[in-house]
C-alpha cells in the first residue's frame, strides 16, 4: 500500500530539477500521511492520492517556472521566420525535384514520349517528394535555430521585450497596392530556378540549341559556339543568384519596401549589364552557323549577314536596346511601386 | 459548461495573489503543511493541496518563510514560519490589500447601492 504513494511521489519528482527531488519528496512524504488517518487502507490512500490530483500537474506546480521549447517572448519571431522560410524553401525544392525528375526521365527514356503520362507523375512525384522533405528539413532546422536562441539568450530576450524606444515602433504595413502576393513571389522564384536551370543545361549541352543544313543530307550543327556557351554559365549562375535574392526580398517583405526596391534595381542591372555583354560577343554564333549563313543567298533577310564577321550589327544593337529598355522599365516600376507605398504612408501617419 | 470554465479561471486569477497574503499571515505561528492547509480552509478560504504545497515551496525559495524539519514525533515533519524578509513583505502585502479592497469597495459598492 505504502508502494503507491512512493509510486506517486516517484512520478512527480522525476519531473523535476534534480536538485529539488529530495526535498520535494521528504515534503510530500510528510504530507501525504499526514492527510492519511492512522491505519489508512488502500482506499484512503487512493482517495488522497486523487485529491493531490495529476502527478503532472502537480510537478508543473512545483516546478515554478513553466517550461517552453519556444517562450512566447520570441514565438512571434519564430512565426513569423518560418512564414516565409518554409514556402521559399518548399518552393525552390519543388522546382529543383521537378528538374531532377525531368533529367531522370530524358535519361532512361530520351525522347520516347510514348512515356508521357509516367514521364509527368515521375515528374510530379519528384518535385513533391524533394518539397516536402525540404520543408520539413526547413522546419525542424528553423525551430531547432529558435530553441537555441532561446535556451543561450532567454535573458537578452527578455530584456529586449521590456527596454524598447519609441524610435523600434516598427513602419506601418503597406496596405493592399503595395503588397506583393506571395504566390507572385514564389511563382517568380520557381520560373527563376526553372530557367536558369534550364539555360544550364542548354549552355552544358544536355539539350543542344542545333540548326539543320538540309542540302542533300541533313546535317546537324551547334547554333552557338563552344566559347560562348561555356561564357554563359557563370553569367547564368550571377543571373540567378541575383533573381533569388530579390525574390527572397520579396517574399519576406511581401510588399514594396526600399530594400525590395534596391534588390529589384540591382538584379535588373545586373541581368541587363550580362545579356547586353553577351549578345555582343564576336563569337556569339558557331563558326559552322557563321559559315552556313555566309554560304547563303538571303536576299531580303540581308540583316543576318553580319553574322561571323564581328561588326556592329542593327539586328544586334536593335536587341540590346530592347533589353536595356526593358531593365530600365522594371526598375523604374519598382521606384514607382516604393514611392507610391511611401507617399501613401507618409500622408497617413501625418493625419 | 466553458463559460463555467472561463469564470473559474477569473476566480483562480483574482485569488491566487490573495492565497499567498492568507499563508502569509497564517504562518506568523509555525504550521506543518497539512496543518496549514486545515488552518486556512476552516477560514472558509478554499485552497487545494495541490496548491498550497507547492507554494510553500516557492515562498520558501524566495526567502519569504524560514522552515525547520522536526523529527521528535514518529513522522518527521517540516514546520514553516515567517521569516524576517516574510514579515516585512506581508505587512507591505496587507497594507497593499487593503488599499485595494477599499478602491474596489469605492467603484463597486457604489453599483450595489444604485441597482
Amino acid at each position: 500500500m505504502d508502494n503507491l504513494i512512493e509510486r506517486y511521489i516517484y512520478d512527480v519528482i522525476r519531473r523535476l530539477p534534480e536538485k529539488d527531488r529530495d526535498e520535494v519528496s521528504k515534503e510530500l512524504k510528510s504530507n501525504i500521511y499526514d492527510m492519511l488517518p492512522d491505519s489508512a487502507g488502500e482506499n484512503e490512500i487512493r482517495s488522497v492520492l486523487y485529491e493531490l490530483g495529476s502527478p503532472a500537474l502537480l510537478a508543473e506546480k512545483y516546478r515554478q517556472k513553466p517550461r517552453y521549447l519556444i517562450s512566447p517572448s520570441i514565438y512571434d519571431d519564430y512565426v513569423r521566420a518560418l512564414k516565409w522560410i518554409l514556402p521559399m524553401v518548399g518552393g525552390i525544392a519543388l522546382v529543383i525535384g521537378m528538374i531532377l525528375g525531368i533529367i531522370d526521365v530524358i535519361q532512361y527514356y530520351s525522347r520516347d514520349l510514348s512515356y508521357f503520362s509516367y514521364m509527368i507523375s515521375k515528374v510530379l512525384s519528384k518535385g513533391i517528394s524533394l518539397g516536402l522533405s525540404a520543408i520539413f528539413q526547413a522546419l525542424f532546422w528553423t525551430t531547432a535555430g529558435f530553441v537555441i536562441a532561446e535556451r543561450t539568450s532567454v535573458k537578452a530576450g527578455k530584456n529586449r521585450e521590456r527596454e524598447w524606444k519609441i524610435e523600434d515602433l516598427p513602419e506601418m504595413p503597406h496596405i493592399n497596392k503595395n503588397r506583393i502576393p506571395l504566390s507572385d513571389s514564389i511563382t517568380e522564384l520557381a520560373v527563376t530556378v526553372v530557367f536558369s536551370a534550364a539555360a544550364i543545361l542548354l549552355c552544358l549541352g544536355i539539350f543542344p540549341v542545333a540548326f539543320m543544313i538540309q542540302s542533300g543530307d541533313i546535317q546537324v550543327q551547334s547554333l552557338f559556339s563552344p566559347e560562348f556557351l561555356a561564357g554563359c554559365i557563370p553569367a547564368i549562375v550571377i543571373m540567378a543568384i541575383f533573381g533569388i535574392l530579390e525574390c527572397i526580398a520579396k517574399i519576406k517583405h511581401r510588399q514594396w519596401a526600399p530594400l525590395v526596391c534596391g534588390a529589384v534595381i540591382v538584379s535588373n542591372i545586373v541581368s541587363m549589364v550580362i545579356l547586353v555583354y553577351l549578345i555582343n560577343r564576336p563569337d556569339l554564333f558557331s563558326t559552322e552557323f557563321a559559315a552556313f549563313v555566309r554560304g547563303f543567298e538571303w536576299g531580303s533577310f540581308d540583316l543576318l549577314r553580319f553574322v561571323g564577321t564581328g561588326e556592329i550589327n542593327p539586328v544586334i544593337v536593335f536587341i540590346s536596346l530592347i533589353i536595356v529598355v526593358c531593365s530600365l522599365t522594371e526598375c523604374i516600376k519598382a521606384i514607382y511601386k516604393t514611392f507610391r507605398g511611401e507617399e501613401r504612408h507618409g500622408g497617413r501617419s501625418l493625419r | 459548461m466553458p463559460e463555467n470554465d472561463q469564470v473559474q479561471n477569473l476566480i483562480t486569477e483574482l485569488r491566487r495573489g490573495s492565497l499567498t497574503l492568507a499563508v502569509l499571515g497564517c504562518l506568523k505561528q509555525p504550521h506543518y503543511g497539512y496543518a496549514l492547509l486545515q488552518t486556512i480552509q476552516q477560514k472558509q478560504i478554499d485552497i487545494e493541496a495541490n496548491t498550497l504545497y507547492p507554494l510553500l515551496r516557492r515562498l520558501e525559495n524566495q526567502g519569504l518563510l524560514a522552515s525547520e524539519w522536526d523529527t521528535s514525533e514518529s513522522r518527521p515533519r517540516k514546520y514553516y514560519t515567517l521569516s524576517e524578509k516574510g514579515s516585512m513583505v506581508y505587512n507591505e502585502l496587507l497594507a497593499e490589500w487593503e488599499k485595494m479592497q477599499k478602491s474596489i469597495e469605492a467603484i463597486c459598492g457604489k453599483d450595489e447601492h444604485n441597482g
